[in-house]
């Protein structure tokens, strides 16, 4: 299995960051609505809720993942964390939000070319000259989704309101 | 690990103006399509208290072949800033600071990596072997980021709003 | 040709941010933290070591040190290594109004001393003669623009803390 880093460097991809008011259960429920409708596997790696009188504060983490074809897998490292969450209105919090978003592209998911040093070595050549172009139109195609979840948060947020 | 020369630091444009920030986006995009750059946002975050702040990052990208890849780090901060309607749509006005810088990258995908005799190669070859190369990529981005640096003063200078 | 000795520059050799009065420490202290993971800088299990954390009771205070040191591997044979210290003094906790609902902060002091260090032949797999021959003679020109890189990353760091501080400049 190796894991293709999608995106900008240099630490894990595209971030937003969001102080003010805005709908988080909208923006949750969009997410994932949109995830399912691109059929994508959602997973709820983390979830921790710490109340306080001075603010709440959540940590989410999810790992959303497509299986392509028996050799590649788009996959979303998507982590919340939000504090000093108050009550602001009708379905309105504020706070602060930092999202980041950590899109790869796996090949061999399935380790089938892992067992052998052999078979390893033909991944390798595999992958070096006859999967390149195709490995850049994945790259490309997974860009362009994360774009799309980064629009619908943006959207959520009503940015230049 | 990939070398990085830097052809420009930090090219800025600052100033207090009222401008259409999508019509900002859509322009620079457009320019970055138009010369075959690779266009992603890195990072947007905004601050909606009672002043309003925005600070977003922008990359061009263009791998011009197998070893050299060209770079645009774009950073835009938005400071004070207020949504206005006018006729022409909603604009925002406020200290916006532009700065765009330049790098050159090389071995991007760090294939002369694997023992320090070839990263010593490489630079070996970077420096002495392919140094014309070396500079027409320099002269060919120094270019594009100029280009780039006097759109985005075109744009705010003439943007005229109602 | 003698001995060369490789040695790390020390680019930034302190930069320091004093601060008197109300502050957020929770803030700073993981607003740093993200800040040097966004960077690249920031992985726990690999390149950023937070070597030191000490807190005392004084009173009806508390003195809070914290030593961090964070590493980017560059190139094959340079790092940038970042070396960030807090140290917070007299620090109380208030509870103050802001934006219309109540907020945990801490009033004191902090001092936060950043350094910046350019790592050579950091993996100290080359010879003395190879050290000198590459940075004085194959690398000279590229050499400036790892340390320019290394300056503009701490400076961008000190406005980070300013801004995390809400410091007016």
């Amino acid at each position: 299995m190796e894991k293709i880093k999608v995106g900008p460097g240099p630490g894990p991809g595209y971030i937003i960051k969001e102080k003010g008011i805005f709908n988080l259960e909208k923006l949750i429920s969009e997410l994932k609505k949109w995830f399912n409708e691109q059929e994508y596997d959602f997973y709820e790696k983390k979830k921790k809720h710490k109340p306080s009188k001075y603010g709440n504060r959540i940590e989410l983490k999810w790992l959303i993942e497509r299986k392509i074809d028996h050799m590649v897998k788009y996959e979303m490292d998507v982590e919340f964390l939000i504090i000093d969450i108050a009550p602001a209105g009708e379905d309105l919090v504020s706070g602060k939000l930092e999202m980041v978003i950590d899109p790869n592209i796996i090949l061999d998911y399935e380790d089938a070319w892992k067992p052998t040093r052999f078979k390893n070595f033909l991944m390798k050549l595999f992958k070096n000259i006859y999967y390149k172009d195709i490995i850049k139109k994945h790259k490309t195609k997974l860009d362009s989704e994360v774009n799309t979840v980064r629009e619908i948060v943006k959207e959520i947020f009503e940015f230049y309101r | 690990m990939v070398n990085v020369d830097i052809v420009e630091k930090g090219l800025v444009v600052q100033k207090k103006a009222k401008f259409n920030m999508v019509e900002l986006y859509k322009s620079l995009k457009s320019w970055f399509d138009l010369h075959d750059y690779e266009f992603q946002e890195r990072e947007y975050g905004e601050e909606a208290t009672d002043k309003k702040t925005a600070k977003i990052g922008w990359m061009g990208r263009k791998d011009v072949n197998e070893y050299v890849s060209y770079r645009l780090p774009i950073s835009i901060t938005l400071k004070n800033y207020e949504t206005i309607k006018t006729k022409q749509g909603n604009v925002v006005e406020g200290d916006i600071t532009v700065k765009i810088g330049a790098n050159v990258r090389s071995d991007y995908e760090n294939k002369w990596e694997s023992a320090p005799i070839m990263h010593f190669f490489r630079s070996v070859f970077d420096r002495i072997i392919a140094s014309d190369k070396t500079q027409k990529y320099e002269k060919e981005l120094k270019k594009d980021v100029h280009d780039i640096f006097h759109r985005t003063k075109s744009f705010l200078n003439l943007q005229k709003f109602n | 040709m003698g001995e060369y000795k490789s040695k790390s520059e020390k680019i930034v050799p302190k930069l320091k941010i004093s601060h008197k009065g109300i502050f957020d420490f929770k803030d700073v202290y993981e607003g740093l933290k993200r800040w040097l993971m966004h960077s690249g800088y920031g992985n726990e299990s690999k390149n950023l070591h937070e070597k030191s954390y000490l807190e005392r009771i004084k009173g009806d205070s508390k003195q809070i040190e914290s030593r961090w040191t964070a590493r980017k591997e560059v190139t094959g044979y340079f790092a940038n290594v970042i070396e960030i210290s807090f140290q917070s003094i007299g620090v109380t906790d208030v509870e103050i109004e802001k934006d219309g609902r109540k907020v945990k902060l801490q009033k004191g002091k902090i001092d936060i001393t950043i350094t910046g260090t350019l790592l050579k032949n950091k993996n100290k797999g080359w010879s003395p003669l190879m050290c000198s021959i590459y940075e004085n003679f194959v690398i000279r020109d590229r050499l400036e623009n790892y340390r320019i890189g290394l300056y503009s990353k701490v400076y961008s760091l000190h406005d980070e803390i300013k801004a995390i501080l809400e410091l007016p400049y």
